[in-house]
């Protein structure tokens, strides 16, 4: 199968550390991690428990700072952004999926899926148009007025791949999105993302499973906050259905 | 993003309040009490004012168009509905038997004007006239029902002059009914008989509306009122009495009451509206004690929003991580106190009017005309709805700041941000404690009640922001206890953000109720020994009513012309017989007292045991408040600027003379009071009996004075003795006794003026109530029955107040806490816990709260209670109350500080499920 060509670089993160702490109870969570997204890539990261993952991904989102390093996100340098600035760049520019389902459970689905949209001073009802957009692209449109409660975990968890791409928003920071998933319904909450990556936005993952990192474009491995390995672009699973292998 | 911000923040915490139903219900019951409270009190208020249509009933009826009442002076009305008005010198005034036609021929053509003449009458029962005086109103028969200013409950209106109604409390104080005959004398306004009695039938009863009179008859007969009587003319007919008629009337002498007022705008008035009662001084005392309520609220409501934001903290977190700047996370707890503030105030609003139209219904069901109509004040109401919502605003505030400030990651992981110690802010608390401290007592010692309370604010505010420094110095003790109270100690210390509102909630609700109950023992404790008992208990004191004649308002009703001795031993003879038949009685002894000579009659006698030149109270004639104060507890300044009440056994002569008595041992020895065996036996031997040894000259003796001047401050009589004294302090209450010799050396009678009864056994308030019905008019029973009463049940609903909110904040902590401990629970029952530490670790939770906060609340309260003592001690600029001194409830303050926390700790224990959660995820 050919590789549809990549677009620009989205994210871009150069020479990133974090430090927790300081003196004798110093942890280098990252230690110059280096790091491209473009748009139309999911890049999987995989590594041990304390690793640096979740910490590569607070830092590209903007929800924690790098100790050194730059991180660029579309174009916004982000040590350059004050507080207020980080959070209009996650309102507009990248959505967080987490293992829990991250659903604010006062609000229905579309209301979450609206609520970045809403936050930026879109007008409620256009808000809910493109929550509505975002949720039929995911599949699950008819769900629309259910409060997560009344949601099973996939179906909560797309809403929450509509919410992290609805409106202008072009990067998906995804956090074991499977990890409270049976094995069927992880795939096919990775088969939704993957659709979503490959209509032009793109996505950092982070997983523990192989078999959910074979959706990504190409894996890193993350070991004691040191990216230490990289692999090529990797064709996908459904080449290998689409070419007959058994 | 602003308003997109809020919408959101908005819907969530809309949401939320629906969904955390329990917590919900907590603060807006925290909120909404006061503010039913208030809105009903403030209801029942304004709806005890009539409103200008009902004060128009009850002065006009319905039919009539007005009253005018001659007042002899240019009236001028003030420009409200309340009637108040002033007169001016008339030039010239109008002579009474023109009046009628002045009003006459103002009024509209049309209208007639109705004369009813105005009379003061006495009923006589048993010979006796009654003390109360009635006005009795005269019509003629065919404009009765038009005067009539009540409801006609029984019988008829009057149609002949010997005819009357009368008011049902009349009827039933008289004994009379429909068809009775009754006699009345009237009398002029000194009280005095003015005309022969009347002997009239009673033909109906008239309960009157507020301020109108129930007894009505017609013109003529014995009831004739002179020609100089006070006349009103009630307006009837179609033409209203419009202001240029009103005020034509009022320049010339006539005050008038016209329907017209509720439909035009009453003229501007010149007249000065007067300023309002209440000081400024008062008004901020009373705002400074609403605003200490309101912390009070607050510091209450306050726990209940740190628990909502805590359970928030990962929806926060995730608000967070798609966009949401700390102003929405804000925003959203900010608006949880809102959306419940609001529910809350404006259904307690409608709660709070709906309680006072029930009391309204009820009262006016009863027949009393106490609430006249259901009066909204819509105002007030929306200013109470007002401030519960910023009450809970403001409780929601401290939360709100908390969570915009959440650690957003630590917060998605799962894991729990540990509070950074701000020392700075309980040192603050610290030094705010001290500073309330020296200000309130300043204040009080000063006499500056506003600056008193002010302080205590401080105070409060002190320890509640001292709270949190305090919760991690007990953090400190965790290496020295067990397991389940280590973790508990640890918890609260490094998650003070949860544990100082809850610490704080349970000092403010500690603190306030012993304040209240140490201030309040105090007070019984020292009223106890301030007073002075004029018998031991169960005796009867039986006095006659000239002490309230002297005592009355009106000083109309006296009845001090008995004053020969035949017909004072006449009502002696009439009391003793009645004592028998009233009581069980052991022995019955008259009190006797001094009386002037024949010849001095009507003049006011004065008694004086004088005293040495070194017992003056040695205080300059201008003394300043300092200079008093500095002698208070001096014997000899006793009494001079006491803030006690005086001590009186309730015997006055008809002259007005009291706390001098005349006996020869025999009363005294019936008192049973300490020491009177030896004043009786004193009393026999011829000396005088004083109660304070500053009254006895260096000698032994006492040197009586006697002295009366007429009306006109002329001096009628004068005389002195000197008499071996004997000094009985336990007879406080009597004054001065002196043996029959030595009244008689002065010249004076010793005559009965009431009794003292021993009976076989002691007597209860309803047997007392009894013969007081059943004595002479003017007989005055009392019962010795020691010291008043004192604030017991105030003390104890205070502390149940407190405790009831003491447990539940402490609930409220603990649950909270037990809800972030799961997996801290699960870790312990991995390393092999029994069940049951689940349950004591939240016993432990529950006593550290429990106990921080009652201990501190218990310290704070009783500084609190020094200061209000303080306060009630200096409160005369004059003296001190030295008997007012802090008595410390003991059994209140230990059943707080031990009992509250024992039975938070037992309920934590008892509620807590024993069941070990299993750990899920580790990581």
């Amino acid at each position: 199968m050919s590789r549809r060509p990549l677009g620009p670089v989205l994210l871009s993160v150069r020479g990133v550390t974090r430090v927790h702490g300081t003196g004798t109870t110093a942890v280098r969570a990252l230690d110059g991690v280096d790091l491209d997204v473009r748009l139309g890539e999911l890049v999987a990261v995989m590594g041990a428990s304390g690793s640096g993952k979740s910490t590569l991904l607070n830092i590209a989102g903007g929800l924690d700072t790098p100790t050194s390093g730059t991180v660029v996100l579309a174009g916004d340098e982000l040590s350059g952004l004050d507080v207020k600035a980080r959070a209009r760049l996650r309102r507009r520019s990248v959505g967080y999926v987490f293992q829990d389902f991250n659903l604010i459970p006062a609000l229905t689905a579309a209301e979450n899926v609206s609520l970045p949209r809403e936050l930026d001073g879109v007008r409620v009802r256009a808000a809910r148009r493109e929550a509505l957009a975002a949720l039929d692209e995911v599949g699950v449109a008819d769900l629309a007025d259910r409060f997560p409660d009344e949601l099973s975990g996939g179906q909560q968890q797309r809403v929450a791949i509509a919410r992290a791409l609805v409106g202008p928003r072009r990067l998906v920071l995804a956090d074991e999105p499977t990890g409270a998933l049976d094995s069927a319904t992880g795939e096919d909450v990775m088969r939704v993302l993957r659709a979503r990556i490959d209509a032009g936005a793109a996505g950092l993952l982070v997983t523990h499973e192989p078999r959910f990192a074979a959706w990504a474009d190409r894996t890193v491995f993350v070991r004691d906050g040191v990216v230490v390995d990289g692999t090529g672009y990797a064709a996908g699973p459904e080449s290998l259905l689409a070419s007959g292998v058994r | 993003m602003a308003r997109g911000g809020w919408r959101a923040a908005g819907r969530i915490a809309r949401r939320d309040a629906a969904r955390a139903r329990g917590r919900s219900t907590l603060v807006a019951v925290m909120v909404g009490l006061p503010v039913l409270v208030g809105v009903a009190m403030a209801t029942l208020l304004q709806s005890s004012v009539p409103s200008p249509e009902r004060q128009v009933q009850f002065a006009l009826g319905d039919d009539a168009q007005a009253t005018i009442q001659y007042v002899d002076g240019k009236v001028e009305m003030d420009d409200q509905f309340s009637g108040g008005w002033g007169a001016s010198d008339l030039d010239e005034s109008i002579a009474p038997t023109d009046r009628a036609g002045v009003v006459r021929a103002a009024l509209p053509s049309g209208d007639v004007a109705v004369e009813v003449t105005q009379r003061l009458v006495r009923p006589v029962a048993d010979g006796i006239a009654s003390r109360s005086r009635l006005v009795a109103l005269a019509a003629p028969a065919e404009a009765l029902t038009d005067v009539l200013r009540g409801d006609l409950v029984a019988g008829r209106l009057p149609t002949a002059p010997d005819e009357v109604t009368l008011d049902p409390r009349w009827t039933a104080k008289l004994g009379v009914g429909v068809g009775d005959a009754v006699t009345l004398q009237p009398v002029d306004l000194d009280g005095e008989a003015d005309g022969a009695a009347a002997d009239v039938h009673v033909v109906g009863v008239v309960d009157p509306w507020p301020d109108q009179s129930g007894v009505l008859t017609v013109p003529g007969g014995l009831l004739a009122a002179p020609v100089d009587a006070e006349r009103t003319w009630v307006v009837l007919g179609p033409e209203p009495v419009r202001w240029d008629t009103a005020l034509a009337l009022n320049d010339v002498g006539f005050r008038v009451f016209t329907r017209w007022a509720l439909h035009e705008d009453r003229p501007a008035s010149e007249l000065d509206q007067g300023s309002s009662a209440v000081s400024s001084g008062t008004l901020t005392l009373v705002a400074v004690g609403v605003a200490i309520g309101l912390l009070e609220v607050v510091l209450l409501v306050g726990p209940a929003f740190a628990v909502g934001a805590r359970r928030q903290q990962r929806q926060l977190a995730l608000l967070a991580s798609v966009g949401a700047e700390r102003r929405t996370l804000r925003q959203v707890v900010l608006l949880g106190g809102l959306v419940v503030g609001v529910g809350a105030s404006a259904l307690a609003a409608l709660l709070g009017v709906g309680v006072a139209a029930a009391i309204q219904a009820v009262v006016r069901v009863r027949g009393s005309w106490a609430l006249p109509d259901l009066r909204v004040p819509w105002l007030v109401v929306g200013a109470f709805v007002v401030l519960g919502v910023l009450v809970a605003v403001a409780a929601a505030w401290l939360p709100a700041r908390r969570a915009a400030r959440l650690d957003v990651v630590a917060a998605l992981a799962g894991r729990r941000s540990e509070a950074r110690p701000r020392r700075g802010l309980a040192a603050l608390g610290v030094v705010l404690v001290g500073l309330g401290l020296v200000v309130a007592t300043f204040g009080a010692v000063r006499s500056r009640s506003v600056v008193t309370v002010g302080g205590v604010l401080v105070v409060q505010i002190g320890i509640v922001m001292a709270s949190g420094g305090i919760v991690s110095l007990v953090g400190r003790l965790a290496p020295h206890l067990g397991v389940a109270g280590r973790i508990a100690v640890r918890d609260a210390a490094r998650q003070r953000g949860r544990t100082a509102p809850a610490v704080a909630a349970v000092v403010a609700a500690v603190a306030g109720a012993v304040a209240a109950g140490a201030f309040f023992s105090s007070r019984d404790v020292a009223q106890e020994s301030a007073y002075v008992p004029a018998a031991r208990e169960g005796i009867v004191l039986v006095s006659e009513w000239y002490r309230d004649d002297f005592l009355a308002a009106d000083p109309a009703a006296t009845d001090a012309d008995v004053t020969t001795h035949d017909e004072l031993v006449a009502r002696a003879d009439e009391l003793e017989a009645w004592a028998r038949r009233s009581f069980d009685v052991g022995s019955s002894v008259r009190v006797r007292m001094p009386v002037l000579p024949d010849d001095a009659d009507g003049a006011w006698l004065s008694v004086l045991a004088e005293r040495a030149p070194e017992q003056e109270c040695p205080v300059p004639p201008d003394a300043t408040p300092a200079q008093a104060r500095a002698l208070a507890g001096d014997p000899r300044c006793a009494g001079l600027w006491s803030s006690t009440t005086y001590a009186d056994t309730g015997y006055i002569t008809p002259d007005g003379t009291n706390g001098v008595f005349v006996d020869d041992g025999t009363l005294v020895a019936v008192l049973g009071l300490p020491g009177a065996d030896e004043a009786a036996a004193a009393l026999a031997a011829g000396q005088v009996v004083v109660t304070s040894p500053v009254d006895l000259w260096p000698d032994g003796a006492v040197h009586l004075a006697a002295s009366a001047s007429d009306l006109d401050g002329k001096q009628t009589f004068d005389a002195a003795v000197v008499a071996p004294g004997f000094v009985a302090p336990g007879l406080a209450a009597w004054h001065l006794i002196m043996p029959p010799g030595v009244a008689q050396d002065l010249g004076l009678r010793a005559e009965p003026v009431g009794l003292v009864v021993a009976t076989a056994s002691t007597p209860d308030q309803k047997e007392i109530d009894a013969a007081q019905g059943a004595a002479p008019t003017y007989a005055w029973v009392t019962l010795e029955d020691g010291p008043p009463g004192g604030y017991g049940i105030v003390v104890l609903i205070l502390v149940l107040g407190a405790a009831v909110l003491g447990l539940a904040a402490t609930g409220i902590a603990v649950a909270l806490s037990s809800a972030e401990f799961t997996p801290d629970l699960a870790t312990l029952a991995a390393v092999g816990a029994a069940p049951a530490a689940r349950r004591r670790v939240a016993a432990a939770q529950a006593g550290v709260v429990a106990i921080v906060g009652t201990w501190l609340g218990a310290a704070a309260g009783l500084l609190l209670a020094q200061v209000l003592v303080t306060a009630a001690r200096y409160d005369d600029p004059w003296t001190i109350d030295v008997a007012l001194v802090l008595r410390v409830p003991w059994g209140i303050v230990l059943g707080v500080v031990v009992g509250l926390p024992l039975l938070a700790m037992t309920g934590a224990y008892v509620l807590t499920r024993a069941r070990l959660p299993m750990v899920r995820r580790l990581g």
